[in-house]
């Protein structure tokens, strides 16, 4: 059984997502991999076992892929019609797909004005499987689409996966070792737990029930259900402030970049954009944009949304060079602080990453719970000063001073601004549409507590509370 | 920067409650019938200014006090073109019953009985509030003959009343949470209140992101600042089938009575007990009308939500520091989404306060409609009303939560409450509210009204 590397190792192979840099990630993975299939052999803590599983359960890392072809001139129109009408179809066959989170197609404008289709996707364990169980699920439609591209192959799409993936810079994970599998295991757990509770309510037995009688009772019939419990280990630091440190080691050179940065963008920069804003009026969209409605439109049909954001940078070195390192401050800070519930304050987000094209195109994708109003209201609310450092080297940003401040924190205008950028997805796909972030976390812990003997009243107390 | 309370409406800052009794009227214009911009100019004369508004005995010896706000198409109608209006925000510009609008809010407007899709589109809203329920039918009949000179209709008429103890129908003293602008006169001193940008009220001032609200500046005039957007939803509440509801479903403890053990539920669902007072301070029984406080918080005193249920009515319409990850950073958040309401109960009550459970055997259609005209001004729909009622009141996921909407006013279904040793659920709750009709205005400053009514 292969323990997983610990979090924040150099070692930590399977972090990287790239498919380029695949080889060796795969490998690394690869025992990890099988696991993702293999799961029910391993995780059968059932009840009544000790604290610590006899086995451990194997530690599944997740992946994202991200493939971007273009797109052949005088195909946009007609691949953008294959993916609104194959929607309905690629959406259900992708719930076949056993190592796949989240997922999309989207057609968008790179910087230079020729069209790109993107396929995001987050995945479980190594990547040739996933792309094996896709082509077996969307094989025909993945032929459709990027064939409508360059270079593409009939019936090659793992070859050319691999030949256009592009490595995100920034990757966020907000529950980093729970499978797919496990996600909709503990939905299951905490379903039965509710069907239970409700039942036995209904019955009027609970009121006068001591809670380690509750808890004992409801883990027998979680047992007679068959249903798996107990702790896995997601590859997290043991102790919350162990990966500090870590951050620590990097933080002088990233604060002395971004410091050196900032100078020069105070000194010459960003007076620089804003003479070229006054020459050259914005392109933001207004609030009555036709293509905003459509936005809309698309959106709040789940509790969850994906939002697609692609934006080209200033040009010159400067501008690459800066979002690299705020980037690669954003990066450090979710490995080392934020591996699990929130980034920097933002609590909604599944999977996130940041690519940057050679072009000069900077590509975000992020999958999110609630509405886009309540989502950007964070970024300005709580993360404005890491996404101003980002975003703030990108065209037609809110006006920026020393690169992390006003920016995203001029409310309207930064959300007019994320809106003028956002690409309608055409195909988007959650394998658990109605788990929160704080749902999957939820029910994550309380499937790992069901497998703890109720030793205490006090323990048992505990359980009884999160349900 | 003081605010220019000879050009703000009145309504901005006070509820009239010397002026018990109210009307809506819901005017259709005639379009570019030239008597409609002398109606605009005649109203302009009659609408209480907020100057005159702040001195309390000035209120009382009025006999009667008029507002008047547009809709995006009235605004069409008094001779603006739709290419101009597109200055204003989208919400507005839709209109409440607008597809994507009734997506955000949960509404069907196809089955509203006014300002659906299919009925005669509202063009103003006029405002009457009066000292006695004659006084209030004179003014009716004063507005409506004007309104009719003006070749234009009343498609739809609301009144409404302040019940005593200022309850509304189910039974609970309401209008307790009122945010106040911290430059502007204050209306009432209910304790250390959450005071506001002038910007969350008010169009054209600084909101609390200190950004200016933007304007619409239309052929050169600023037509928005010193305005603000009036939401309007007439919901109507079924106060016999909720008692009946917490009734069946109560579960009393030793020494309660059934009527104390429902009233006890009832207060979980609301999070505030009959007289006001917050169940995040009293768990157990109601203290009375005196305890009414808005000074309280949750994150530390009820974090698994044992004493107010997560996902009760208060905490959802204004979730105070309870707000995941950051008790700081969930006041910041919830400051920026507070809305000034100014909305009064329509209907016979179904009796005298305390109305608990002998009323629950009767029929709530059988005895004529009763609830609340909803009324809400804000500067922003989008980042206070329609963010309120999409991100806390309607969302299965509030505050960790999975599949429950609010139980009061989130069409019944489920509803969790915290207690121990295990929680529990109130499971298929009917419906207490229902969305009647409504629609979102724009309430001009005075000097953008006359000249609306020049156009």
């Amino acid at each position: 059984m292969i323990r997983c590397v610990p979090f924040g190792s150099k070692n930590a192979a399977c972090l990287s997502s790239a498919l380029t840099e695949g080889g060796a990630a795969a490998g690394a993975v690869a025992g990890a991999g099988a696991g993702a299939a293999g799961f029910d052999e391993t995780v059968a803590v059932v009840i009544g076992l000790q604290d610590t599983p006899a086995v451990p359960s194997p530690c599944i890392r997740q992946h994202a892929l991200t493939v971007i072809a273009r797109v052949r001139e005088g195909e946009r129109a007609n691949l953008v019609r294959l993916l609104e009408e194959e929607q309905a179809g690629v959406v259900r066959d992708l719930a076949r797909v056993g190592t796949l989170h989240f997922g999309r197609f989207v057609v968008f404008d790179r910087a230079g004005g020729e069209a790109a289709l993107a396929f995001e996707s987050n995945y479980d364990g190594d990547a040739q499987t996933h792309l094996q169980q896709l082509v077996h699920a969307i094989g025909p439609s993945l032929d459709r689409f990027f064939g409508c591209c360059h270079d593409y192959v009939r019936g090659t799409f793992p070859a050319f996966a691999g030949e256009h993936a592009v490595a995100p810079l920034t990757y966020y994970i907000s529950h980093g070792g729970l499978s797919r599998d496990q996600i909709l295991n503990d939905r299951q757990v905490r379903e039965a737990i509710r069907a239970w509770l409700d039942d036995q309510d209904g019955a009027g037995r609970l009121d006068t029930m001591p809670p380690r009688d509750v808890a004992v009772r409801l883990q027998k019939h979680l047992a007679n259900l068959g249903l798996k419990v107990g702790p896995v280990d997601r590859g997290l630091p043991k102790q919350p402030w162990a990966a500090i440190p870590l951050f620590l080691a990097v933080l002088p050179a990233v604060v002395a970049a971004e410091l050196a940065l900032a100078a020069a963008a105070v000194l010459v920069y960003e007076p620089a954009d804003r003479r070229a804003e006054d020459a050259s009026p914005p392109i933001i969209k207004s609030d009555n944009d036709p293509a905003v409605n459509s936005l809309i439109d698309a959106e709040d049909h789940h509790p969850q949304n994906g939002l697609t954001h692609v934006v080209p940078l200033k040009p010159g070195v400067f501008r690459r060079t800066a979002v690299k390192v705020a980037l690669y401050f954003v990066e450090q800070a979710r490995r080392r602080l934020y591996f699990t519930g929130t980034l920097g304050g933002i609590a909604s987000i599944h999977f996130a990453r940041w690519s940057l094209l050679d072009d000069g195109t900077l590509v975000f994708f992020s999958n999110y719970d609630g509405s886009w109003e309540s989502y950007l209201g964070d970024f300005v609310d709580k993360a404005h000063w890491f996404l101003t450092a980002i975003w703030t080297n990108t065209k037609w940003f809110p006006p920026t001073t020393g690169l992390a401040f006003r920016g995203a924190t001029q409310e309207a205008a930064f959300k007019q601004w994320a809106r003028t950028f956002q690409v309608r997805n055409q195909i988007w796909y959650s394998a658990y549409p109605d788990v929160s972030v704080q749902n999957v976390l939820d029910n994550a812990r309380i499937r790992e507590l069901a497998g703890r003997p109720m030793r205490t009243s006090r323990r048992a107390r505990r359980w009884l509370e999160m349900l | 920067m003081a605010l220019d309370l000879v050009d703000i409406q009145g309504l901005a800052f006070y509820a009239y409650s010397e002026h018990p009794f109210a009307a809506y009227l819901h005017v259709h214009l005639a379009p570019h019938d030239p008597r409609t911009g002398a109606w605009v100019r005649e109203m302009a004369r009659h609408v209480r200014r907020a100057h005159n508004a702040t001195d309390r005995g000035f209120r009382d010896r009025q006999r009667e006090t008029v507002h008047v706000a547009f809709t995006c198409a009235g605004l069409q109608a008094l001779g603006l073109t739709h290419q101009e209006l597109l200055a204003f925000p989208r919400e507005f510009v839709h209109g409440m019953n607008h597809g994507l609008r009734a997506k955000v809010l949960g509404d069907t407007p196809a089955k509203w009985t006014f300002g659906g899709p299919e009925q005669p589109p509202i063009h103003a809203i006029v405002l009457l509030y009066a000292r006695t329920r004659d006084e209030r039918d004179e003014l009716v009949q004063a507005h409506a003959g004007r309104i009719e000179a003006a070749g234009a209709r009343v498609v739809h008429r609301d009144d409404a009343h302040i019940l005593p103890q200022t309850h509304e129908h189910f039974g609970f003293h309401d209008g307790i949470s009122e945010p106040h602008i911290g430059d502007g006169p204050r209306t009432k001193d209910v304790g250390p209140e959450s005071s506001l940008a002038p910007g969350e009220l008010l169009v054209g001032h600084t909101d609390e992101y200190d950004q200016t609200n933007p304007a619409p500046v239309l052929r050169g005039f600023d037509v928005g600042t010193n305005g603000t957007f009036v939401v309007y939803r007439k919901l109507e509440q079924r106060v016999h089938a909720f008692w009946r509801a917490m009734r069946e479903r109560a579960r009393p403890r030793s020494q309660e009575t059934p009527e104390q053990a429902s009233v006890r539920l009832a207060a979980s669902l609301v999070g505030r007990w009959p007289g006001g007072a917050p169940l995040v301070d009293h768990p157990d029984r109601d203290p009375g009308i005196e305890t009414s406080t808005n000074d309280f918080l949750y994150a530390e005193k009820d974090p698994h939500g044992t004493r107010c249920p997560v996902g009760s009515h208060a905490r959802r319409a204004y979730p105070r520091d309870m707000l995941a990850p950051a008790q700081q950073d969930s006041l910041t958040e919830t400051s920026r989404h507070r809305l000034f309401r100014r909305g009064r109960p329509y209907g016979p009550p179904v009796g005298k306060p305390p109305w608990t459970l002998n009323v629950s055997d009767r029929d709530d259609d059988a005895e004529g409609k009763r609830g609340l005209v909803f009324i809400a001004l804000c500067g922003s729909l989008r980042r206070q009303f329609e963010f309120i009622q999409q991100t806390w009141v309607l969302s299965t996921k509030f505050a960790g939560l999975h599949d429950e909407r609010d139980p009061m006013i989130g069409g019944g279904g489920r509803f969790t409450v915290q207690c121990h040793p295990v929680r529990r659920c109130l499971v298929d709750l009917p419906s207490f509210v229902e969305m009647r009709g409504g629609a979102y205005f724009f309430m001009p400053g005075l000097r953008a009204l006359d000249w609306l009514g020049k156009l």
